[in-house]
């Protein structure tokens, strides 16, 4: 229905259609109106031509009751009733057989109008001529068809002239009709075709705003797995690798690295297998290569292809190029709103990191950095706790020696000796160096000085 | 002037009907016939076909009046039979039709071996040449009429709208029912009306 040109076709089709039903109802009103006309009235004029055949022989009844043997030959008596009888009538021809079937040549009669061609085939009616319960003979009666072909012609032509007047009104008034709708249709389609294209272009967005979603979705579930599993892990050491080997598998890359600040260095603390040549210098300087320059701005760093990016180390492009790796995204590990680091991850192929990718490896980056910072924190715990049950123990034992000292300590009032437990007089000095840790450092003072030096 | 009842559309224009005479409705023959009577099962074979020809030989042409004559109304009250038969010989045309008194009585008369319909009036009136045939053997005599053995009996009368009768009209159709009317009437072959 739809054509080459993306317009319907409904007139064309609907024209190549009517056109023979047209012709058909045209040629049909122009014929069959005159036709039936003509069959009609023919039937009616032999009607009337059986009429007047009876009515003829209903005179030729009374002809033969005058005279039944010789009815054949009152041939006066037969013109007298054929007068009477053709009067106003419009009959062309009569034949009289007797009861052989013989015509009767005295009461032949034919007009000159019955020789006409258009009398040729005209209608003829027949009668029996019944006496006395008998057929004696029968009469045919022709009439004249010339004014029957004379109106059926007329209504020929006027019947001719309507078939193609209706036939025109037939074939023009629809297409006309179905032509104006076609535009109208038209409209339609084209204003379902843009709602269409509107429908097409919002299911591709809700499909984008859906694929979104579930590439979030996903997103959260992998952060939240990781989350599970850094959560697990409590030695910074299986941290940090676990931390490349999540970044390398949710980012769907060949190899990742981590860098953590270390003064002015940042120094690699982690990274796959694959990455160990791109990594090989342990320490480089913030704002050095694209780990420094994602320290020192904040900010993450993408590159489609390693090869044509000069920020990147020229000894550690060397061994991308050598081992095959384009790709790259690095994200600073920020803990607090400080970076304390960076986590990158390395592709063979080109490849240009969304802003979905590069969001997911910040998010994961941040777990990261929490997990980082947590290990640091209970290592700092672990050593506080270390030192403080060092200082406990030292404590305790001070306490021990404090208790050791406590209670009434026997001394003489002369020389100063000191009972301990064993309930010996012990010298003071030696006492306390037994008993509290005491060092005592022998000297003299200046009263005792005086006393045994007088001089 | 009627010789038959009202049709049931007459009857509602108001017309009055006046019986003035009776007449004998006879079965008349052209004088050639030598059969002197008939009866009601050879009338009916006649018009059936099954009875062709006279007891002489000769046949038997037969002439009939059309459908609602008032001789075809007598002929069917009273004779068995009688209705379909001629029914069916009219539907066929098999007989001579003809449509007035005058005619048949005119055809009837000059017509050798006819048989037809017309009444004791008519004949008498205008003394016409048919020969009248006993019906079952009776003849249809005033006596006879008024006896009730010929049974055959047409009874005529005026039909006027009685408000629009003219005085000589009113004078006549007095004159017609008196005792001079009857006299008149009887020698023209009628019996004055009951």
């Amino acid at each position: 229905m739809t054509k080459r040109d993306g317009t319907i076709g409904l007139g064309r089709l609907l024209a190549n259609r009517l056109y023979p039903v047209t012709l058909a109802v045209g040629v049909l009103v122009s014929i069959s109106l005159p036709a039936t006309y003509y069959v009609l009235e023919s039937r009616a004029l032999s009607r009337a031509a059986t009429i007047h055949a009876q009515a003829l022989s209903e005179h030729l009844q009374s002809l033969i009751l005058e005279v039944p043997a010789l009815w054949k030959y009152q041939a006066y008596k037969y013109m007298v009733i054929l007068q009477e009888f053709l009067h106003y009538k419009a009959v062309t021809s009569v034949r009289v057989l007797d009861e052989a079937g013989q015509p009767v040549t005295l009461y032949e009669h034919r007009s000159a109008e019955a020789e006409a061609w258009w009398n040729r085939y005209a209608p003829v009616g027949s009668a029996p001529i019944i006496f006395n319960n008998r057929k004696v003979g029968t009469v045919h009666v022709g009439v004249s068809q010339g004014h029957l072909l004379a109106l059926t012609l007329a209504l020929l032509l006027l019947s001719a002239a309507l078939g193609v007047g209706l036939a025109l009104v037939m074939y023009r008034l629809p297409i006309g009709v179905v032509k104006g709708m076609e535009a109208q249709i038209q409209g339609l389609i084209e204003t379902v075709e843009r709602s269409n294209a509107k429908l097409q272009r919002e299911a591709k967005e809700a499909d984008t705003l859906l694929e979104e979603a579930n590439r979030e979705r996903r997103r959260l579930a992998a952060l939240n797995e990781v989350s599970r599993r850094l959560a697990a892990l409590h030695e910074t050491g299986q941290i940090l690798s676990l931390i490349v080997n999540e970044a390398a598998r949710l980012l769907g890359t060949e190899g990742a690295g981590l860098r953590m600040v270390d003064g002015e260095d940042l120094v690699v603390r982690a990274r796959t297998e694959s990455v160990a040549d791109l990594m090989a210098r342990g320490r480089i300087k913030v704002g050095e290569s694209l780990s420094g320059l994602i320290v020192a701005t904040g900010e993450p760093v993408v590159v489609e292809d390693l090869a044509g990016d000069a920020r990147y180390d020229v000894s550690h492009k060397r061994a991308a190029l050598e081992q095959g790796f384009h790709g790259f995204l690095g994200v600073p590990l920020r803990v607090q709103g400080q970076t304390i680091g960076v986590l990158n991850v390395y592709t063979k192929a080109r490849r240009r990191f969304t802003p979905d990718e590069t969001s997911l490896l910040f998010a994961f980056a941040d777990l990261a950095a929490l997990a980082i910072e947590k290990g640091r924190l209970l290592r700092e715990a672990e050593a506080g706790r270390a030192l403080l049950a060092d200082r406990v123990i030292a404590l305790e034992e001070a306490l021990a020696g404090v208790k050791r000292l406590q209670g009434l300590l026997p001394i003489c009032a002369w020389c100063r000796k000191v009972r301990n437990d064993q309930n010996y007089w012990q010298q003071v000095d030696s006492y306390f160096a037994e008993h509290a840790e005491v060092r005592f450092s022998h000297g003299i003072c200046p009263d005792c000085k005086k006393k045994l030096s007088p001089a | 002037m009627i010789s038959r009842p009202l049709r049931e559309p007459e009857k509602g224009l108001g017309l009055t009907v006046l019986p003035y005479a009776r007449t004998a409705a006879i079965i008349g023959a052209h004088p050639t016939v030598t059969d002197d009577r008939i009866t009601f099962e050879e009338r009916l074979q006649i018009y059936k076909g099954t009875k062709t020809r006279w007891s002489d030989g000769r046949e038997i042409i037969v002439l009939t009046r059309e459908p609602g004559d008032t001789s075809i109304e007598v002929l069917e009250r009273e004779i068995p039979g009688f209705a379909p038969a001629y029914a069916e010989s009219h539907k066929a045309k098999r007989w001579t039709t003809l449509y007035t008194d005058q005619g048949m009585n005119r055809v009837l008369a000059r017509t050798p071996y006819a048989i037809g319909f017309s009444d004791m009036g008519t004949i008498t009136a205008e003394r016409l040449p048919i020969k009248v045939l006993k019906m079952n053997g009776v003849l249809p005599t005033p006596e006879n009429v008024l006896s009730g053995r010929f049974p055959l009996v047409k009874r005529l009368a005026f039909v006027f709208l009685k408000d629009k009768l003219p005085d000589g009209a009113k004078a006549f159709l007095d004159f017609v029912r008196s005792s001079e009317g009857g006299k008149v009437l009887r020698a023209s072959g009628y019996l004055p009306a009951k």
